[in-house]
């Protein structure tokens, strides 16, 4: 009796182990993507063979499916994609890293401060794509652009007054501060991003005598709702939950925008701005699919395709700028750019102690 | 989760008439250890967690106590902790006396349409409550609500005018409310069912009227049932995290189920005290569920069951039948019609619209929406795990049932308490706990993973309901099929399996809805091969996209539905006996 319990715990320890092993995909041998750029008959043969991309991203699910359709359809490669916000994002991708789980072959993000920081750790494939003389922003080698986002204040004009919209129009961001928007107003935890904290620092830290601690303090007392994550507050704005609703990246309300949803937005003095970015991951499961995707991504014809549906600026310097946003009536294009803040040294080294002031401003509960 | 009924425990006592056979020592220790690996080892691996300063595999680990500490100790997380509690407590107790309010209309009272009624306020037990958060968000945000911008717009009541405010406490307190009645309906009515009508005859007898009796007899009598209504309530209220991660963002409380869910995937991370959070969540539902027990427990003593036959009075509304009607109804709307069609016209414009007067609505979106790789391919990984979930958990549930009722092992009890033990454990708690166990194995990021925290969460209820259906098979059937030589597979297979198979199929059923609604374990443990439709609804809400979202509700619905179709008029499965 002892002896056939023994047996069967065994049998079933082995059973189980078996069942685990056979369970799932076997995370393939990686082989180094640094090979010679461009695309070329065997890259494409052996992208195929692979038969899959995973693309983990920050843009919106349907923008970033459409466009990725263009590399399926060219290239019969499937494309599976993962979005999550840029701080859960790079902490999967992290995770995964750490537990040998390596999921993801390209990261499709804004945020480059992010992507610095997984290039030093190693987490980068060091590949340069046939297009990388084209682009002027980026790592070369390791992340490149794909478009350009900027961080406007938008609001939806269907639920202003005549009054409130020229005043808005005539003060720009200092008009935020006036009671008469109490309760209007949305924005984000600096907590949740980088680059939204960076847009506060802008203000209250490089734009003082335009704005200052005096306009972040101005907009708090007008008790804005603070949400975690800037996509759900657009979505809100777009609804009209409420009239005003900052930082979030122009490319994620234009598609709104377009639809017929009605958000105009503007932008501060100096007006932080960047790019989505694309970059391979070092140890990607699908590696020649990833770098036939890169260059897929990098070519002119796909930043020109991406530019259009998300109405961001495309940055290489071949593409077309087809943005119909330009010809909108109420739009300005930004006026100075803040684009190394991911790099200043003073925001960096500031930053701890600047979030820890807005979270007492702001009274964050998360 | 779901209700079992007043008459049994969890953990269901072995029954003395069930003769015993063998051991079985080659099925018990294989179902012991397939019980230990589903339940204790993520339990244990959160556990671990809860005092190490890095996730497990995470290199320059070191042991800590700070997050326990933290999470035990000091303000913020009390207040959390007294919070949640205050929530349970608000929603168990309207829930239970709402439900009871409906078991006693339709159990003691001549109200017309009571197979449509007990149909509609059973009808949310097959929906999702998050989907239904979601279509209260779209119905009842305070300025852009459906309700509130059309009612303000029609009544003239100008832009602004806010009605109901779902995104608020009561709000909150609202929807779950509506979600939890059935259960509180499915405890009570049940007991009421099984009194004996000649104790409130009597009173009746003696003079007193209806509201006298109802509260002097009837409700005293099924007071055991009430408190076990409550505290299962307040359990399932305590350990969701969907439902107010959706409508609390504006309130500034934070439930322990989402201060979890923020601590491992919202910057800052802290994965210490995000599972300091989970064993104080598991500490708090199993308490729970210690007190649930003792109700049950205690019902025994309040059995009125008696070997006569009887039918309760049924009292004569007369003008209160209109009132009680509409309340019916009125549940009905607020549970089922109202989200629902807010959902079907969200889903069917471009950009989030209320107004009605203003929406261009156009199937384009939903088709674009529904026909997506990425909605395909979560609705395929739906089915799976919906149709391979509930199968794996009745073969369990079965092998555990027949162990506890018909082996003499003495391990039949720890089986049968192992088995039970997911009642009082979070889903988002398990996914945690599941994540660590196996993020270096090669089952993360498949549908695997998803399949095991399922079949986890699950497996109580697919252990409750077959043992249910063996305790009714005398065993004297099986031991004819041994006596005239036939091997415990072929008495299983031609005697057991063919009898049970009505309880089965219910287990089955039930499991199959509540794996496609559920996605507090699947939150946490999805990857980009194995997202199913609950997860990209919640993927479609934190990016922004309600009405992408609503789109995927719908299509989950439908789903759900099917099923609960299929099950009711194909397979002839009475669904308010399987919950």
């Amino acid at each position: 009796m002892r002896l056939m319990r023994r047996l069967a715990l065994a049998a079933t320890a082995m059973t189980t182990l078996a069942l685990v092993g056979a369970c799932g995909s076997a995370q393939p041998t990686v082989s180094d993507v640094a090979a010679q750029p461009g695309i070329s008959d065997e890259l494409v043969a052996a992208a195929q063979d692979e038969g899959e991309v995973v693309v983990y991203h920050t843009p919106g699910n349907e923008v970033t499916r459409e466009w990725v359709q263009g590399f399926t359809e060219e290239y019969g490669i499937e494309v599976t994609t993962l979005r999550q916000g840029s701080n859960a994002l790079m902490e999967r991708f992290n995770q995964e890293a750490r537990a040998g789980q390596n999921l993801a072959d390209v990261i499709y993000k804004s945020d480059p401060a992010d992507l610095v920081e997984a290039e030093e750790q190693g987490l980068l494939a060091n590949y340069t794509t046939g297009n990388a003389e084209f682009f002027d922003d980026g790592s070369p080698g390791y992340f490149y652009p794909i478009y350009t986002i900027r961080y406007p204040l938008a609001y939806n004009s269907d639920l202003l007054s005549a009054e409130e919209l020229e005043l808005i129009e005539t003060e720009g961001a200092e008009a935020l501060t006036d009671p008469r928007f109490r309760g209007q107003i949305a924005t984000t935890n600096v907590n949740v991003s980088n680059t939204i904290a960076s847009f506060y620092y802008s203000m209250a830290e490089r734009q003082q005598e335009q704005y200052g601690w005096d306009w972040v303090e101005g907009v708090a007392a007008n008790e804005p709702t603070i949400y975690d994550s800037s996509s759900p507050m657009a979505d809100r704005l777009v609804a009209g939950e409420f009239a005003i609703a900052f930082p979030f990246p122009d490319t994620f309300i234009a598609p709104m925008m377009e639809a017929g949803a009605p958000i105009r937005w503007f932008y501060a003095e100096e007006t932080v701005a960047g790019s989505v970015y694309a970059a391979i991951a070092n140890e990607a499961p699908h590696p020649n699919a990833a770098r036939l995707f890169m260059e897929w991504a990098t070519s002119p014809e796909a930043i020109t395709e991406v530019s259009r549906l998300t109405q961001g600026e495309p940055t290489h310097s071949d593409a077309e700028d087809v943005r119909t946003l330009r010809d909108r009536p109420w739009y300005e294009p930004p006026g100075e750019l803040w684009v190394d803040w991911y790099d200043d040294p003073e925001f960096l080294g500031d930053q701890e102690e600047f979030n820890a002031r807005m979270a007492d401003v702001f009274q964050y509960t998360s | 989760m779901a209700a079992p009924t007043i008459d049994q425990d969890i953990a269901s006592p072995m029954p003395g008439r069930a003769t015993r056979g063998k051991a079985y020592g080659w099925l018990v220790w294989p179902l012991l250890v397939v019980l230990v690996v589903l339940v204790v080892v993520p339990m244990l691996a959160m556990f671990y967690a809860s005092v190490r300063t890095v996730p497990p595999g995470y290199p320059d680990a070191d042991w800590t106590v700070q997050g326990l500490v933290d999470v035990y100790t000091t303000g913020p997380y009390l207040r959390t902790v007294l919070g949640t509690l205050l929530l349970g407590v608000a929603v168990s107790a309207l829930a239970t006396a709402a439900g009871g309010l409906f078991a006693w209309v339709l159990t003691r009272t001549d109200i017309r349409f009571r197979g449509f009624f007990e149909m509609a306020i059973l009808a949310p037990l097959f929906l999702s409550p998050f989907i239904g958060a979601v279509a209260w968000v779209t119905l009842a945000a305070p300025e852009s609500g459906m309700l509130n911008v059309n009612l303000g717009r029609y009544l003239g009541l100008g832009d602004g005018f806010t009605l109901v405010n779902v995104m608020s406490l009561p709000g909150l307190v609202w929807v779950l409310m509506l979600y939890y009645i059935p259960y509180g309906y499915l405890f009570i009515g049940a007991a009421m069912r099984n009194m004996d009508a000649s104790l409130e005859e009597a009173s009746y007898l003696n003079g007193h009227g209806v509201v006298r009796t109802a509260l002097r007899v009837t409700f005293p009598l099924v007071r055991p049932a009430m408190a076990a209504a409550f505290f299962f309530i307040a359990v399932l209220t305590t350990g969701i995290f969907t439902v107010p991660s959706v409508l609390t963002a504006d309130t500034g409380f934070v439930p322990m189920a989402v201060r979890l869910y923020r601590a491992v995937n919202v910057y800052p991370y802290d994965y210490t005290v995000g599972a300091a959070i989970g064993t104080l969540l598991l500490f708090l539902t199993a308490c729970g569920i210690y007190f649930y027990r003792r109700a049950t427990t205690n019902a025994k003593r309040f059995v009125t069951i008696s070997g006569r036959g009887f039918r309760p009075r049924l009292i004569k509304l007369g003008t209160w039948r209109p009132v009680l009607t509409a309340m019916f109804f009125g549940y009905f709307a607020a549970a089922v019609l109202l989200p629902y069609t807010a959902l079907i016209l969200v889903s069917l414009t471009p950009y989030a619209q209320t107004a009605i007067a203003d929406m261009s609505l156009s199937i384009t979106n939903f088709t674009n929406v529904a026909s997506s790789p990425k909605v395909v391919e979560a609705t395929v990984n739906t089915m799976i795990l919906a149709l391979g979930a509930p199968t794996i958990c009745v073969i369990i549930g079965l092998l555990v049932a027949f162990i506890v009722q018909r082996s003499d092992s003495r391990l039949r009890g720890p089986i049968d308490y192992l088995a039970a033990l997911p009642i009082a454990i979070p889903g988002v708690v398990l996914g945690l706990g599941m994540l660590w166990v196996y993020v270096r194995t090669p089952i993360y990021a498949t549908m695997w993973i998803l399949i095991l925290a399922y079949v986890a969460l699950y497996v109580p209820h697919a252990a409750r309901l077959t043992s249910s259906g063996l305790m009714q098979i005398d065993a004297s059937l099986e031991e004819a099929s041994k006596i005239n030589g036939a091997r415990l597979a072929r008495t299983m297979r031609r005697v057991t399996f063919p009898l049970t198979k009505p309880s089965m199929l219910a287990a089955w059923i039930m499991i199959f809805i509540f794996t496609g609604r559920e996605v507090n374990a699947a939150i946490i443990l999805y990857s980009p091969g194995s997202t199913i439709l609950p997860v990209l609804t919640f993927d479609y809400i934190e990016s922004g996209a309600l009405q992408n979202a609503a789109v995927v509700g719908v299509l989950q619905t439908v789903i759900l539905l099917a099923g609960v179709l299929v099950a009711r008029f194909l397979l002839r499965v009475k669904l308010s006996s399987a919950v």
